[in-house]
């Protein structure tokens, strides 16, 4: 327990003392700075968290470098920006019915009905108080389970069965994501085989290039992201709106604002921010549900609860803690699987890893938890597990940021109305040239530009095919790990073809897999055929 | 009902077969063309040691084996559906699609044609007035505003003609905003940012 609290101690060091022991708050002020960042973005219509943290990342790697003290401001603006967005979406929403994130949609059915009744400043701060609260349940979720979950995964899985868990991980998110399992597995193996191009594990030289010098290094990896994740939603929103062919309908009048929330308020949401919490938070922690299906989860179970269920859908405060507390307490509890095994669940986490890909020689993975004695060895200086001081010093960075948000979210919230006004038409394409430049500036310039507009297209075609995105590009995030993984395991083995299903808990894994599959395979037909 | 409106769930369905075969055809060519022609190392080598590792064809030839069935699964789910099943849930593709695709990609390309071209105009502008002597863009390069101005009117291309092709029309105030974001994106990456260069400056 004491090697705990010491680590738990250098973390927090870690983040107001750079590593030559001066005093520095620079990754406070990057939380800061994401926080409200955050908040503004989210509360345009259209743009969402993992839009922000697309764009942010390669100018924060412009700004602080690709050193290891780059690291915790690159993570702490981009924890902000996460923050932010969760809490900014929930304007618009209940302004003008009209959600900023597709987190804020479900926010929309009680919020923008209080708004309507002169309760707009009740709606704006049960919100608030609410997606805060939630956020920091799961935080704290976040900090105890992470290390407990990847001590144990270290402990008992070995390389067939973590080879089996990541396997597992993708069948799962194909077939929880969208209505196409079949087509969401194929597009996380296509991402496998596209993430390969370029490097090998053997030495041998590249491989797959089509004989291409450009792709000798592999394809650029935040090119790649930001083209399928975020140059694909631009194109698509683009062209929907370019059909419309409709004026855009002026926004209405923003509603009487009305008395602000009581204490006594706040303190009598606690038991239902508390359940809807709770529900946000074991949606997040697995991966690849995401916050819709929490916050519907503990709409329908607020409502089944409430003792004036007919009150919802018509502006009840209940409603928004709902949803509010179950969204925001998805994005902490998302990293459980991104800290304890180096597996993105989310669009988000997609960046968070990206982001300690590209900076420093930290990693996610069950390694990171290991609590290594700190002792001092002659010659040697201090041995230590520094990956965990990192992990402590996001964890710290978490908690500043829910300061931040309690602090300064609201004061923010209140000028948002202007942002929720920005019209999405005009938006779009400007993100489109951020996006453009980004991915020339981080990657290479043309290179990295030419990449951007393949898998943009890529992930238009996946999209308009109603495809979800996330196995691609989890797939393609995964996919080096998992050779190294299953590659390992076959020379263990000695070259035995039956590698993986050696072990029972890899069996079981991949037996959980293939079950999956056909049962969210035999839905999607049933769904297929209730449409038709 | 009409007859167009039956066709349109059939015609949407038949994108599983596309996919269902096209996935076919994609491991039949990785298995006979690409990964023979594009991997150097073999699916299973032996070491100098003697023991049997994977070589660099194993995890690829892992993966277009995981795709095979998938690909089965869909074409087979395609003729084996009922009259009131589609088989799974799919969108389509359709010719407005391609052509939105090929506009993009056309005020994409334009754009970047500006920004990789107005540098080096300019110079030759510069030149052919008579107004001095530079002898390529390159020496030029980080001279603003000359080393900016590719950037600029390439990215008001790209914003406005964008914003055109959502709202069918540009207002001034559009013009106004498109240019307020250019010079912003200049100033982030140009003034604040070092060692950053906006295009076309890093490919000279």
């Amino acid at each position: 327990m004491e090697l705990a609290f010491q680590y738990i101690g250098l973390g927090i060091h870690s983040v107001f003392f750079d590593a030559d022991g001066q005093f520095w708050l620079m990754p406070v002020l990057m939380v800061l700075t994401g926080i409200i960042s955050g908040i503004f973005f989210g509360a345009i219509p259209g743009l969402s968290g993992p839009f922000a943290l697309a764009l942010a990342l390669p100018v924060l790697t412009s700004v602080f470098g690709y050193s290891n003290e780059a690291l915790l401001p690159v993570l702490g603006c981009l924890v902000g920006l996460m923050k932010g967005a969760t809490v900014g979406g929930a304007v618009p929403a209940i302004l003008f019915n009209t959600p900023g994130t597709p987190d804020a949609f479900l926010t929309t059915a009680d919020g923008y009905p209080m708004a309507q009744k002169g309760q707009a400043r009740k709606a704006i701060q049960t919100s608030h108080f609410a997606s805060v609260m939630g956020d920091s349940f799961s935080d704290i979720v976040l900090f105890v389970a992470a290390p407990v979950f990847a001590v144990a995964v270290e402990r008992v899985l070995d390389l067939p069965e973590k080879s089996a868990l990541i396997i597992l991980s993708l069948c799962f998110m194909a077939a929880v994501v969208g209505n196409a399992p079949l087509k969401g597995l194929l597009g996380g193996l296509l991402g496998m085989l596209l993430s390969l191009v370029g490097t090998t594990l053997s030495g041998n030289g590249v491989r797959l290039t089509l004989g291409l010098d450009g792709l000798g290094s592999g394809v650029p990896l935040t090119s790649a992201v930001l083209g399928v994740l975020v140059l694909s939603e631009v194109l698509i929103s683009v062209e929907d709106m370019s059909r419309a062919r409709k004026a855009r309908e002026s926004l209405p009048q923003t509603p009487e604002m009305g008395p602000p929330l009581t204490w006594a308020e706040r303190l009598r949401m606690m038991p239902a921010i508390l359940r809807s919490a709770s529900i946000g938070t074991v949606i997040g922690a697995l991966p690849g549900i995401g916050t819709t299906t929490a916050a519907t989860l503990s709409y329908d179970t607020a409502k089944r609860l409430s003792k004036k269920p007919d009150e919802f859908g018509k502006g009840t405060p209940e409603g928004v803690v709902a949803t509010e507390a179950a969204n925001s307490a998805v994005s902490g509890a998302n990293l459980i699987p991104v800290m304890s095994l180096g597996i993105p669940g989310n669009f988000a986490a997609v960046f968070l890893i990206l982001a300690v890909e590209t900076i420093g020689d930290f990693s996610f993975g069950p390694s990171v938890f290991k609590f290594t004695e700190i002792k001092e060895i002659d010659g040697y200086g201090m041995i230590m597990n520094k990956d965990l001081v990192m992990a402590f010093g996001l964890f710290t960075l978490m908690v500043m940021g829910n300061i931040f948000n309690w602090t300064f979210g609201g004061f923010v919230m209140r000028f948002l109305v202007h942002m929720a006004r920005i019209p999405k038409d005009i938006v779009m394409p400007l993100i489109l040239l951020v996006s453009l430049t980004a991915a020339y500036v981080q990657d290479g310039g043309y290179r990295g530009l030419g990449t951007a507009l393949v898998f943009a297209v890529i992930g238009y075609l996946i999209r308009r095919l109603q495809v979800s995105t996330l196995p691609f590009v989890i797939g393609f995030l995964l996919a080096p790990a998992l050779e190294q993984l299953i590659r390992g395991a076959f020379t263990a083995s000695g070259g035995d073809a039956l590698f993986l299903l050696k072990s029972p808990i890899a069996v079981i894994m991949l037996g959980l897999s293939g079950f999956l599959i056909v049962r969210m395979v035999l839905q999607g037909r049933q769904k297929a055929a209730s449409q038709s | 009902m009409s007859a167009s409106r039956l066709e349109a769930p059939e015609k949407k369905a038949r994108w599983n077969l596309w996919l269902g075969v096209g996935t076919l055809v994609f491991c039949v060519l990785c298995f006979t063309v690409w990964f023979p022609n594009d991997i150097r190392g073999g699916i299973i080598e032996r070491t100098i040691s003697g023991r049997i590792a994977p070589g660099d064809s194993f995890f690829p030839v892992i993966l277009a084996g995981l795709m095979m069935p998938l690909g089965l699964l869909l074409t087979l789910g395609h003729f084996r559906r009922g009259p009131d099943n589609a088989g799974e849930p799919t969108g389509e593709i359709t010719g407005a699609n391609i052509f939105f695709l090929v506009q993009f990609l056309l005020l994409t390309f334009v754009g970047l044609f500006f920004m990789s071209n107005t540098g080096p105009a300019l110079v030759w502008a510069w030149n052919g007035l008579g107004l001095g002597v530079i002898s390529s863009y390159r020496a030029v390069s980080t001279t603003f505003p000359i080393n900016v101005a590719g950037f600029f009117l390439g990215g008001m291309v790209i914003t406005c003609g964008f914003v055109f092709m959502t709202r069918h029309r540009l207002r001034w105030r559009d013009v106004l905003i498109c240019l307020l974001t250019v010079l912003f994106l200049i100033l982030v990456f140009n003034g604040l940012l070092e060692d950053v260069s906006l295009p076309p400056n890093r490919n000279l």
